[in-house]
């Protein structure tokens, strides 16, 4: 029976402890993982990666799509109040995790793993590194890629209102000045939409308001409103003045190839680069990309916008926690960062991965480089479960402040910074 | 007109039920005093797999959503601490919940009208003979069964202020109508698309209430000189009044229920204008994650449904009961 019991205690403990690194690589043992992948093309390199892994690694990898639901983040936390998630998930939203990981769905991988902190700031840098870290110190989440957001338009469209296409508008007033001669001229300067679902404001009030101040909507500690301040006032008091002289239509324009700026109708248009491969054909030769509009006197060479960052996790359910930290290491290694921007044109969230990518990646896809370039300059959503609960109270206040003008913008944001600050209570 | 009132009285359903009752009476007085205790029993075995069921997927669930709504349930936090009646009164001072509340009383006042009008109308039409009649009635069902995503998507394309619809309106001088950005116009225009998407159903049930009218009632009617419109006024409207019923209680727990069309046309807005209860619901379990508040803003829905249809089966009287 001791002789079992003694079996049995060494086998439980190899997947935990046993690490031993023979010719610089790492021997794993103990269980295989099952890594939840993105759907479609954003999920192929994953999978080629995963292959990759297979191919070297005792500890094999299982790839499985992200089950569908409404929202990815509904079926993760679905699977979290069934303990049936799998080990490591590719693509988790920010704003989701902190909730994750106090439904105690999440590995502190800060607190698991010696070299995590290290590995976050070494690929990405310490400002990420801070901003993904709890008020508490715990590190629940590797940022893995970003779609920054930035301002497409249309050259074509620019040079038939005698605009310049090769010193597109950065300030405020640029801005404002280039949509009133596009306007002149018989074209739709600029079609965001007006939904008031919270994360709709991701492309026009948040990245203009990142831009302005650098700051998210909450103090660091994630405890104080920061957005009723001077950068929230100046980005709503932009997107005001937009939709009182009526350059944006009241309307509830959809973010595919649909919209009226794919379509070649439009002057411009804010949207990540997941937008690119939806410019329609005969309209994708003309776009370009700037970045998103600061005040007027501000630093127009390194604009901040919003990263629309997704992350890796490892959940608490896992059986292997040093295989699945390892296999988030390889997953996120400099080949596989570059391997997943050539092959699936979405940015992974590596300090200069811009100037680490070959030309040819840029000479099929031009528009892939200001995005690529825009990496070190993005920031995402607070880290605080009440992220989306302040978020729609910052929506309330742009329809109300901007779309609608029902009052001042002053008021309209100190009406949400007080509800936001009742969310937060 | 009044030999058909006379037939109309006699076939009250009350009297049916109170000729079922005093045969169940008899009944049950006869099989009680012969019955054995396995008799007893057999009942009970055969209505316990819906009692099973009822308690595993009606009742559980309403006492969890009871329990959920009188604790300060996050998914996000470790403690989940009994709160009481906290939730409840919160709701009471909740300016987004009373918002959705009122815009749900503006669909209602549209919708509801709208739908029984129209679908009594097209029931009256489509029972009548006619070359087509089966085409018609296919095509009048079509939207119940599309999904209701699909229609959604549809009626955005319709109903955006570049749309269809107002490209029609410029076409013929008439000016652009903000159908989903405008406060005012969102409700009632999103009334309507339901009233479409709905109404094959209810025409259907209309058509049944229809087959049930006696025609004899139409013959003594027309025998004492009533015309056309006295015949659907005094006889097809009253004959179809336990169906009027049904549809109302229908409509208005549909109207209660309200999320897809919001969800994807206009995400609860201009300023809230189209926020319903349930979407305001699935925003505070599944944004949030305040499971909770959700539960009590589905504990108020189904109170409010309660209350609301009550009053109706009040105000249609015997006809109410009926249905």
């Amino acid at each position: 029976l001791a002789l079992v019991i003694g079996l049995l205690l060494v086998g439980c403990g190899r997947g935990e402890d046993e690490e031993a690194r023979s010719g610089g690589q790492t021997r794993l043992s103990g269980p295989p993982i099952t890594v939840w992948v993105p759907v479609g093309d954003e999920g192929k390199q994953p999978r080629a990666a995963i292959d990759e892994w297979n191919r070297t690694q005792a500890v094999k990898v299982r790839a499985q799509d992200v089950p569908t639901g409404t929202t990815s983040e509904d079926v993760v936390l679905s699977a979290i109040a069934a303990r049936s998630t799998p080990d490591v998930y590719l693509g988790a939203a920010p704003v989701a995790v902190p909730q994750y990981a106090g439904g105690q769905g999440l590995l502190d991988l800060g607190n698991e793993f010696p070299d995590a902190r290290e590995f976050v700031s070494g690929r990405s840098g310490e400002r990420i590194l801070e901003q993904y870290s709890t008020p508490e110190g715990g590190l629940f989440q590797v940022p893995w890629r970003t779609n920054p957001v930035m301002v497409f338009y249309n050259a074509r469209l620019f040079r038939r209102a005698g605009l310049d296409p090769d010193s597109p508008p950065r300030t405020y007033s640029q801005f404002l000045a280039a949509m009133e001669q596009l306007d002149r001229a018989g074209v739709t300067p600029i079609t965001q939409s007006i939904d008031q679902t919270w994360w709709h404001r991701f492309f026009d009030f948040y990245p203009t308001y990142l831009a302005a101040g650098q700051q998210t909507l909450l103090s660091k500690d994630g405890r104080q409103v920061a957005f009723n301040a001077q950068a929230g006032q100046q980005a709503l008091g932009f997107w005001r003045e937009v939709f009182e002289r009526k350059f944006n239509p009241r309307s509830a324009v959809t973010l595919d190839d649909n919209n009226p700026f794919n379509r070649g109708r439009a002057g411009m248009f804010v949207a990540g680069p997941w937008n690119i491969p939806l410019i329609r054909p005969g309209v994708a030769d003309d776009v370009r990309a700037t970045t998103v509009p600061v005040p007027d006197g501000a630093d127009t060479e390194n604009v901040t916008t919003f990263g629309d960052i997704k992350s890796v996790v490892i959940f608490s359910t896992t059986k292997n926690k040093r295989a699945s930290w390892e296999f988030v290491k390889f997953f996120l290694s400099e080949g596989n960062d570059r391997a997943f921007l050539e092959q699936a044109n979405q940015i992974p969230l590596r300090s200069g991965i811009g100037e680490q990518v070959s030309d040819r990646v840029y000479t099929k896809t031009p528009l892939l480089r200001p995005f690529a370039e825009q990496v070190d300059n993005v920031l995402d959503i607070d880290n605080n479960g009440a992220g989306v609960d302040v978020m729609t109270q910052v929506s309330l206040a742009y329809q109300s402040g901007a779309i609608f003008q029902r009052e001042p913008v002053s008021a309209a944001l100190a009406e949400a910074a007080e509800k936001a600050r009742s969310e937060l209570e | 007109v009044s030999s058909a009132r006379t037939i109309l009285d006699r076939l009250r359903p009350s009297d049916s039920t109170g000729r079922a009752k005093a045969v169940r009476n008899r009944s049950d007085r006869g099989r009680g005093a012969r019955g054995t205790g396995r008799r007893r029993a057999l009942p009970y075995a055969f209505v316990a797999p819906y009692v099973a069921f009822f308690l595993a997927v009606f009742a559980y669930p309403i006492g969890y959503a009871v329990y959920l709504s009188l604790h300060d349930y996050d998914f996000g936090q470790i403690q989940r601490p009994f709160t009481g009646l906290d939730n409840y009164r919160e709701l009471m001072g909740d300016d987004v919940f009373w918002t959705a509340l009122g815009n749900v009383g503006t669909y209602l006042l549209v919708n509801l009208p709208l739908t029984i009008a129209v679908a009594v109308g097209l029931a009256v039409l489509l029972d009548q003979a006619f070359r087509g009649r089966t085409f018609f009635r296919t095509v009048v069902f079509l939207p119940y069964v599309t999904s209701a995503v699909v229609v959604a998507l549809l009626a955005k394309w319709i109903f955006a202020n570049d749309g269809a619809l107002n490209g029609g309106l410029g076409a013929v001088g008439a000016p652009r109508v903000p159908w989903l950005t405008s406060e005012s116009w969102v409700m009632p225009t999103i009334a309507g698309i339901v009233a479409w998407k709905q109404l094959g159903f209810f025409v259907l049930l209309y058509l049944g209430g229809l087959q049930a009218i006696p025609r004899q009632l139409y013959e003594a009617a027309r025998l004492d000189g009533a015309n056309g419109w006295q015949l659907f006024r005094y006889i097809t409207l009253p004959g179809l009044r336990p169906v009027t019923v049904l549809v109302t209680a229908f409509a208005t727990i549909i109207g209660f229920q309200l999320f897809t069309e919001p969800y994807i046309l206009t995400g609860g807005g201009p300023l809230n204008g189209s926020m319903t209860l349930v979407l305001y619901l699935y925003q505070q379990g599944f944004q949030s994650f305040e499971f909770g508040y959700a539960a009590t803003i589905g504990i108020a829905i189904a109170v409010l449904v309660l209350v609301v249809v009550a009053l109706q089966r009040r105000a249609f009287g015997d006809a109410g009961a009926a249905a």
